[in-house]
């Protein structure tokens, strides 16, 4: 492998940079509303400002948030446990998180206090899989996937009990929670996911040098003087940090966090200090285009109606999963 | 797998044995008349509702956790919630009759319970036309067809009397939203839809062949609507401090002349129940959409 070079790193970045803003630009400029932007510019609109500013930008931005916070935290748990079939989503945290928001939902708490339940059952999720699957300090793959299926469905079944003691309101509320969507929510609201995902993400930021030590083995990480175990907590509680808080407003929005990753290191490479931000920028990307389409597929048409972004996401990613796969059963051969 | 192919098996030939006998307790299994006013599950709110205003309240022995119209019918036994219905509560009421419409989830119940001999009838309520023609089925079925009858043109003639008030009044542009999020609205095709187009109201979701589309908030900004009627359950109509939640969410979508105007209103979905109750939900709709007609109830 070459080595990463600042000058890849910095065009690298950029052009990611780029293209998220450009797919911000044609998001916004598409929707099922027709907006005249000559006369948005002359500020004469109510109609047009309230489209774009109240309907359009926050939803896309909550959307760029919820697809870099997913790919760059399945980014580090894929490269934390050696595995690359890791994601939020199959690993379970998602589930974990989906199960403390739907508890705090029950319990009819404001949308703080959710918050850090989702991300407080999230981490309490990951430590549990890690344990739980854990042999002689190592993490067998099939081990660890069977336990986050098996954490999943366990999960389910508490949502699924706890919907079916709440009230006729919250039922709905609950169904639309694990379909995953997004939609346009307050500005506050934004700033606070912003703020854990961000925060989430600057941890994996410095310690993506470190992600590079241990993805050549904890033996090797621990010469090169990183404290495996200490480290991995680190990681793990940042990771969890970000799914519990894009859960707690998104649901539950399958594989971004799992085929991001696996197309940045397709590309550019397996480098941490690259993968983690250029995962985010991707994921971001991807999310919005993901949600443009779900929210413009059928609303010009007869059905104006919208899609969940998650039947979007899980139409492209689920090929995908099944061709990695594949792709690594041929390289077993 | 030999174990679970002997469980399957066993449990087949209980439920056999189960119709059968439950067959033989029955001296005619399927009996397309009964001559006495027969006892009767509701598997449906709406349809407790029509069997109270048909005066047959007290031949009701089962109702559903959501039957709260009138308020005698909270006092019958409840044999169903929103998603299931509990069979061996039915069964062990021995009704002569079971009614539910064709929007449930308790298919496989309905199915169960026809096999052991109890008459269902399993109506549609999704225009004003089924609501007509259901509660006439539900009269006959009960040997109270006369007043089904009557109960059925003196609905025709209230509405009629509405629609007289309103005639030749300019038309509101107007939005029926059942949820926020997502946004949820009353679409093309949808009782509600029919009720606007009856009311002469212009519904700005009209176009969606979807009867409850998730509606675009951008659509909703676009579209313009001049009055915003919101059934949402999640609002209780009787909590001042949960309604001004919602109208807080709406305020963000200034230009909507709906909200510029002030000209949100919160009603009860349960009004709008098919059963002769919907004649109040029109009546409180119109209010709404013609403020200044008077309307006597």
């Amino acid at each position: 492998m070459k080595p990463l070079t600042l000058s890849k790193w910095l065009s690298t970045i950029f052009l990611l940079t780029v293209f998220l803003i450009a797919v911000i630009i044609f998001s916004v400029w598409v929707g099922a509303e027709k907006i005249d932007f000559v006369r948005f510019f002359q500020m004469t609109s109510e109609r047009d400002r309230d489209i774009l500013f109240y309907s359009r930008l926050p939803r896309l931005l909550l959307g760029a948030i919820t697809g870099g916070a997913l790919s760059s935290a399945g980014a580090a748990y894929q490269s934390l446990l050696r595995n690359p079939l890791a994601d939020p989503y199959t690993l379970g945290v998602s589930g974990g998180a989906a199960l403390g928001s739907i508890f705090g939902m029950g319990l009819g708490l404001p949308f703080t206090l959710i918050s850090l339940m989702a991300f407080m059952s999230a981490l309490a999720s990951m430590g549990l899989i890690y344990w739980i699957a854990r042999l002689k300090g190592h993490l067998p793959a099939h081990t660890l996937l069977l336990t986050g299926a098996i954490f999943n469905a366990f999960c389910f079944a508490i949502i699924l009990f706890i919907n079916s003691v709440v009230t006729i309101e919250q039922v709905h509320q609950i169904i639309f929670f694990l379909i995953g969507s997004l939609s346009t929510e307050s500005y506050q609201k934004i700033a606070v996911i912003g703020g854990f995902a961000g925060g989430g993400f600057f941890i994996l930021m410095i310690s993506s040098g470190r992600m590079n030590a241990l993805s050549l083995g904890d033996e090797t990480a621990l010469h090169l003087g990183v404290d495996v175990g200490r480290f991995r907590c680190f990681i793990f509680f940042a990771a969890s940090l970000m799914i519990g808080a894009v859960v707690s407003v998104c649901g539950l929005i399958g594989f971004v966090g799992l085929f991001i990753p696996h197309m940045v290191r397709l590309i550019w490479g397996a480098d941490h200090r690259l993968l983690i931000p250029a995962s985010a920028l991707m994921g971001a990307s991807f999310l919005t285009l993901s949600d443009t389409l779900a929210r413009t597929l059928l609303t010009t048409s007869a059905y104006q109606t919208e899609l969940p972004v998650g039947v979007i996401t899980a139409l492209l990613g689920g090929p995908f999963f099944v061709y990695l796969l594949k792709k690594q059963q041929r390289c077993l051969l | 797998m030999v174990k679970m192919q002997f469980f399957k098996k066993s449990v087949v030939g209980g439920l056999m044995l189960l119709t059968i006998v439950a067959g033989c307790n029955r001296s005619q299994p399927s009996k397309p008349l009964p001559t006495h006013v027969p006892t009767i599950v509701s598997l449906k709110p709406n349809v407790t509702e029509i069997l109270f205003q048909l005066g047959l309240g007290d031949k009701i022995v089962g109702v559903t956790k959501y039957c709260l119209h009138p308020p005698e019918a909270q006092k019958i036994t409840k044999v169903a919630d929103y998603v299931q219905a509990n069979l061996e509560k039915i069964i062990a009421l021995k009704p002569d009759l079971v009614i539910t419409s064709h929007e449930n989830s308790t298919k496989r119940e309905i199915v169960t319970l026809e096999k052991l001999g109890i008459r269902v009838l399993t109506l549609p309520f999704y225009s004003l036309q089924d609501i007509f023609d259901s509660t006439e089925v539900i009269g006959e079925a009960t040997g109270a067809g006369q007043r089904a009858t009557s109960l059925v043109s003196e609905m025709k003639r209230d509405i009629q009397e509405i629609q007289d008030k309103i005639k030749g009044l300019p038309p509101p542009k107007a939005l029926i939203v059942l949820d926020h999020r997502p946004l949820v609205v009353a679409g093309g095709g949808s009782l509600f839809d029919e009720l606007m187009v009856l009311l002469g109201v212009e519904n700005i979701a009209h176009q969606s062949k979807i009867r409850y589309p998730h509606f675009s908030t951008e659509l909703m900004i676009g579209r313009a609507p001049e009055v915003i009627l919101d059934m949402a359950m999640a609002v209780n109509v009787n909590n001042v401090k949960n309604k001004e939640g919602f109208l807080e969410w709406y305020q963000s979508f200034s230009s909507i002349p709906a909200v510029k105007n002030n000209n949100i209103h919160f009603l009860d979905v349960s009004l709008f129940h098919p059963s002769a109750r919907i004649i109040e939900g029109i009546r409180e709709m119109a209010k709404i959409f013609y403020p200044k007609v008077f309307f006597s109830s």
